[in-house]
């Protein structure tokens, strides 16, 4: 059979597009949307994406991406540098390690596999936090984030669920 | 077909494949080495953090632009909410505001009678730049922003950051035309200050929420709520008299300050061209901790 350059070069940008996306995530994560009298909390646009492709698609996620987009993120974002590739690259392990039991259950199951699997990165963040600065942080800003990154998981899953049938295929 | 012995991909695919088996650990624990390397300010790290933020920045600002104006939208449509309250709250603020211009117009002209009479030299006038605000690096553990202006407008490590309505915070990375500001209200930010009322000096510290707390009064300092806090030029890195906001919570020694700056509506800045000029990072243990990133001995806003 043969390729064109054009069907090659096709193929290529579509395997791209999830890392791609991840990256503008997280370049994304620097804005809040500011609705008076809310806590500026940002969503992790960054792990939601991540965990879906992990289940997903794991062979276009390359963990060397990973790691540098989450060195990124913690430049933009001001993080330590390493903290937010440290909860992506545990994020994606441990997502990869139920991908085969996860990939064939229903929508709503894989949200609470988010929200399960979330929830020790976020603590795992907070402790390594407290730890650089030798004392507990404020936990309420680690928990909202928690919150409204669980509670927003159902749309991007929606919208990266779309983009994987129809783009990426 | 049987590989040749001297080809490429026969001498790779053991490093292939021993890095496919480690990839995962190896990654982990060089992102564990960067995180210690950065908490001993390593000189490299941070260079690499400027340049890398100096070359995204463009990228981020062309981005901030729908998102300001989702944001202006958002206001608006807030704002008509309250419209009538809003403009009866105005017409008595107005009224009052006409009291205080003549109680001004009566002091300025006292002030100047009086500086006359004792040869006082005033300060200099402080030089500044405006920039814009290009992204908020409001995330679960910093409070930051990155602004439009850098080393190229004559910005330097430590600068003070004001808004129309009072303190921002501290310029802590300078890139040649971007900039990141620490703002008053993160963990790492600790800024000497005085009660204006009481002249009592203390320090601000942030602790991620939106109200800092004072730590450090002298004893027995009689802080009541309304008291307006202002920089007190302490170290020499902050101007004095900078308006920083007004306590809002006395409890059990526990002091909390609520910002003049509106944090949701922060689009422009001016950088105040003061303190140490031309610093170099291996001489900022000379600063004040909250203007040096990341400090060793932090006080623990938890305590």
């Amino acid at each position: 059979m043969n390729v064109t350059l054009a069907q090659l070069f096709s193929l290529w940008i579509r395997r791209s597009m999830p890392m791609a996306l991840v990256a503008m995530l997280a370049v994304i994560s620097v804005f809040s949307i500011k609705i008076p009298g809310w806590a500026s909390v940002v969503p992790d646009y960054t792990s939601m994406a991540i965990f879906y492709w992990a289940v997903f698609r794991p062979d276009l996620q390359p963990v060397l991406l990973l790691f540098m987009i989450g060195l990124l993120k913690d430049i933009i974002t001001g993080n330590p540098l390493g903290l937010t590739a440290i909860s992506l690259l545990l994020l994606h392990g441990l997502a990869l390690s139920q991908q085969r039991f996860l990939v064939t259950k229903p929508f709503l199951f894989i949200c609470f596999a988010f929200m399960l699997i979330q929830l020790p990165i976020s603590i795992l963040s907070w402790l390594m936090m407290s730890v650089l600065h030798f004392c507990l942080i404020a936990p309420d800003p680690v928990m909202y984030q928690y919150l409204i990154t669980v509670f927003s998981f159902p749309i991007m899953m929606w919208f990266l669920f779309h983009l994987h049938c129809y783009v990426i295929r | 077909m049987a590989k040749r012995p001297g080809s490429f991909n026969s001498l790779t695919q053991p490093v292939r494949s021993l890095w496919s088996y480690f990839a995962f650990t190896i990654l982990l624990i060089t992102s564990f080495i960067l995180m210690l390397l950065g908490k001993v300010d390593v000189f490299l790290i941070d260079n690499a953090r400027t340049i890398v933020l100096d070359a995204l920045a463009p990228a981020i600002e062309v981005a901030a632009g729908p998102i300001s104006f989702l944001n202006k939208l958002m206001k608006q449509i807030g704002d008509l909410r309250y419209l009538q309250a809003e403009n009866s709250r105005l017409i008595l603020e107005n009224q009052q505001l006409y009291r205080w211009q003549h109680i001004a117009q009566l002091f300025e002209a006292e002030n100047l009678a009086l500086r006359s009479l004792t040869n006082f030299i005033p300060p200099k006038d402080v030089d500044f730049v405006s920039a814009r605000v290009i992204g908020d690096g409001n995330g679960v553990f910093v409070r930051n922003i990155m602004i439009t202006a850098g080393n190229k407008d004559g910005l330097t490590l430590g600068n003070a950051v004001v808004s129309g309505e009072g303190l921002v915070g501290g310029v802590i990375e300078v890139g040649e035309s971007y900039s990141r500001v620490l703002l008053i209200t993160d963990l790492n930010s600790s800024i000497p200050i005085q009660i204006d009322r009481t002249r009592d000096p203390g320090l601000l510290i942030g602790d991620n929420t939106r109200t800092p707390r004072i730590i450090y009064l002298p004893l027995y300092s009689q802080v009541v709520l309304g008291d307006r806090i202002v920089t007190s030029g302490h170290g020499g890195v902050f101007p004095s008299g900078l308006g920083v906001g007004v306590v809002t919570m006395v409890n059990d020694g526990l002091i909390s300050v609520t910002p003049f700056v509106d944090w949701e509506r922060l689009e422009y800045v001016s950088i105040l061209k003061t303190g140490y000029d031309g610093i170099a990072r291996s001489d900022t243990s000379k600063l004040l901790p909250s203007l040096t990133r990341r400090p060793k001995n932090l006080p623990c806003p938890s305590k």
